[in-house]
């Protein structure tokens, strides 16, 4: 692989992986706060 | 809202984005200058423009949250600060890959490069100030302020390649007249910029979403402690002797 397909493989990678960490970071917290929620509504 | 439109936001972003991603890679034509290097503007345009467009998105909800004290406005503003900050981040990370191989430098200290890392500091102030302070609104308002000084900078980014000389070139696809690129690479650059911003907006609902079932989170914990700490009278009806 080329010097310019690895600066442009890294672009995409950081792009794409910095979107999927954001997602993955909000779904976790989406789903630990309804999981809290649900237990504080139980007691 | 978010329950309904969530899904669809994150399937037509996954859709669009998959067409332009794979229409900028392997069938869009390399520049006659930049060669195959040209493919990187397919990620970084986007997100300069998210970085931009995002700000000013903050700065409109900042304003309802100083002028109209509308709580939503503050829980989607200290929600959106991380998502900028990290467009914005993109952007300056994917425009150094790309200056590399074209300026021969990953960085160079022009009006344009030096606005945009501004711009990232702002957004990085208002996500850290926000969550400042015990008091979520008291922090939501001092974000509302930063935010609202820090909006001068998005003309200075958007004019920065005008008003002075930089190294970055000046704008190709939003000028007055038209576009400077050729349709070939100027389609899938606009799917990928539509994509991006699906993506963008269905990670500020989610996250907005997130930041809503936090603060009830709170309230019930709070709730709780109070009872805890105090307990209803008892008439001594219920105890047992």
């Amino acid at each position: 692989m080329s010097w310019h397909w690895w600066h442009i493989t890294l672009s995409y990678g950081a792009v794409l992986g910095g979107f999927a960490a954001l997602s993955l970071m909000i779904a976790a917290r989406i789903r630990a706060a309804r999981k809290n929620l649900a237990r504080l509504e139980r007691h | 809202m978010s329950d309904w439109l969530l899904p669809w936001l994150t399937v037509a972003a996954l859709v669009v984005l998959g067409i332009g991603l794979v229409w900028g890679l392997a069938f869009a034509p390399p520049d006659w200058q930049q060669g195959e290097t040209v493919r990187i503007m397919y990620v970084h345009v986007p997100m300069a423009w998210l970085a931009m467009g995002g700000y000013s998105g903050l700065v409109v909800l900042s304003v309802m949250a100083l002028v109209w004290k509308h709580p939503l406005a503050d829980v989607a503003a200290r929600e959106l600060s991380p998502i900028g900050a990290t467009a914005t981040a993109l952007c300056l990370l994917t425009g150094s890959l790309w200056g590399r191989p074209m300026w021969g430098t990953w960085w160079v200290w022009d009006a344009r490069l030096t606005s945009v890392l501004v711009l990232f500091f702002l957004w990085v102030g208002h996500a850290a100030l926000t969550r400042a302070f015990d008091d979520q609104e008291r922090g939501a308002r001092m974000g509302a302020i930063l935010a609202l000084i820090g909006a001068v900078n998005v003309p200075i980014v958007k004019f920065s390649v005008d008003w002075w000389n930089t190294l970055h070139q000046p704008a190709s696809v939003t000028r007055l007249a038209a576009p400077g690129l050729h349709v070939d690479i100027l389609y899938p650059l606009l799917t990928c910029a539509l994509g991006f911003s699906l993506a963008f907006a269905a990670l500020a609902l989610a996250a907005t979403k997130a930041g809503l079932l936090e603060r009830r989170m709170r309230a019930l914990q709070m709730a709780a402690a109070r009872k805890a700490e105090n307990p209803p009278a008892n008439d001594g009806r219920g105890i047992a002797p």
